[in-house]
């Protein structure tokens, strides 16, 4: 499965819809952080919509922001790329 | 908007049956859960076995709520389970037992409810404590602090969900005559009646109303609130 082609960007393209984000999605483009798009508010309802997503898709329930997740040095949430690296690895984890 | 969807805890019997009964009356899609299977059917009512407490029953529910309809507008979080007995006396068992449902139960439906209900920006959710709490009675303590923790988490939810044009609020009923209360003792119940600024029984109509009034949408500038009956 391509994460960031099926789960990642279409979540993104809906919130850029709905909030009018001028953002381009890009493997490399910032979710949460320094110079990113989206705020604390924006990202619990983009993470539950990315969670939705992969429920849809696979059928699985995956937790994203687990206590771990938020505890990490490098946060999971920084770009689309760390955040498809980040979803394969808790895929791989529930198989 | 369509049909109002409606999700009640704990609908078997009492308040959570009465409930289900007066929304399905208002033209509610209702649905609801509990432990044990219902001896009754009503149309336009979908009802799940689960315990609220499970978190696989729970994400069940809303997968089902979610396939069905796609949105969820009220969430009125019925189910519960009392203890009274003094703390010297009271196994942790018990405690396990009062705070896994009526706590971790109130919190899963809340969470869940709140992740579909965003979608729509509405959202009315409705919990239930006690008059115990602010009573804080004697020989209730793990009843009221389960109770107390509901009001706590009531309040700050509303604080997380107000972006989200979601309202919690508490109902905090006085004693009803239901099998929550049939082992209390009768001098207790009379005890506990009297401290009371209405020295009577409620009602569960007593109980629809307030929920009625949170429920509605013109209430969308009510939430974080406690409305606790008889008196308090």
């Amino acid at each position: 499965m391509n994460i960031i082609e099926e789960i990642i960007y279409p979540v993104l393209q809906e919130f850029k819809e709905e909030e009018e984000f001028d953002y381009e999605l890009s493997p490399e483009l910032k979710i949460f952080g320094d110079g990113a798009y989206f705020d604390s508010i924006t990202l619990v309802r983009f993470v539950i919509a990315v969670q939705d997503k992969i429920s849809e898709l696979t059928d699985k329930t995956l937790i994203l922001a687990t206590p771990q997740a938020m505890s990490r040095s490098n946060s999971p949430f920084r770009t689309v790329t760390t955040l498809s690296e980040y979803i394969d690895e808790l895929l791989a984890e529930a198989k | 908007m369509s049909d109002k969807i409606t999700l009640i805890t704990g609908t078997r019997k009492g308040i959570g049956k009465a409930l289900v009964e007066h929304y399905i009356k208002k033209g509610h899609i209702v649905i609801g859960c509990s432990r044990s299977p219902i001896e009754w059917q009503l149309e336009g009512y979908t009802h799940h076995i689960a315990d609220v407490s499970n978190e696989k029953d729970v994400l069940s529910i809303f997968k089902q709520i979610r396939n069905d309809f796609g949105r969820l507008d009220n969430l009125i979080n019925n189910a519960g389970i009392a203890s009274m007995n003094h703390s010297l006396l009271t196994p942790k068992q018990t405690l396990d037992k009062v705070f896994n449902t009526n706590v971790m139960g109130t919190f899963l439906f809340c969470r869940e409810a709140a992740k579909l209900m965003q979608k729509n920006k509405y959202g009315r959710i409705v919990n239930f404590s006690t008059v115990a709490v602010p009573l804080k009675l004697a020989g209730e303590a793990v009843y009221a602090a389960s109770k107390a923790a509901i009001v706590t988490l009531t309040d700050v939810l509303a604080k997380e969900f107000a972006e989200f044009g979601i309202t919690v609020n508490t109902v905090g009923p006085s004693p009803i005559e239901t099998d929550l209360i049939k082992n209390v003792p009768k001098h207790k119940i009379e005890e506990l009646i009297n401290s009371q600024t209405l020295k009577k029984l409620g009602t569960i109509k007593d109980v629809i109303n307030i929920i009625d009034f949170f429920l509605k949408e013109e209430s969308h500038s009510i939430t974080g609130q406690k409305l606790y009956l008889g008196g308090m």
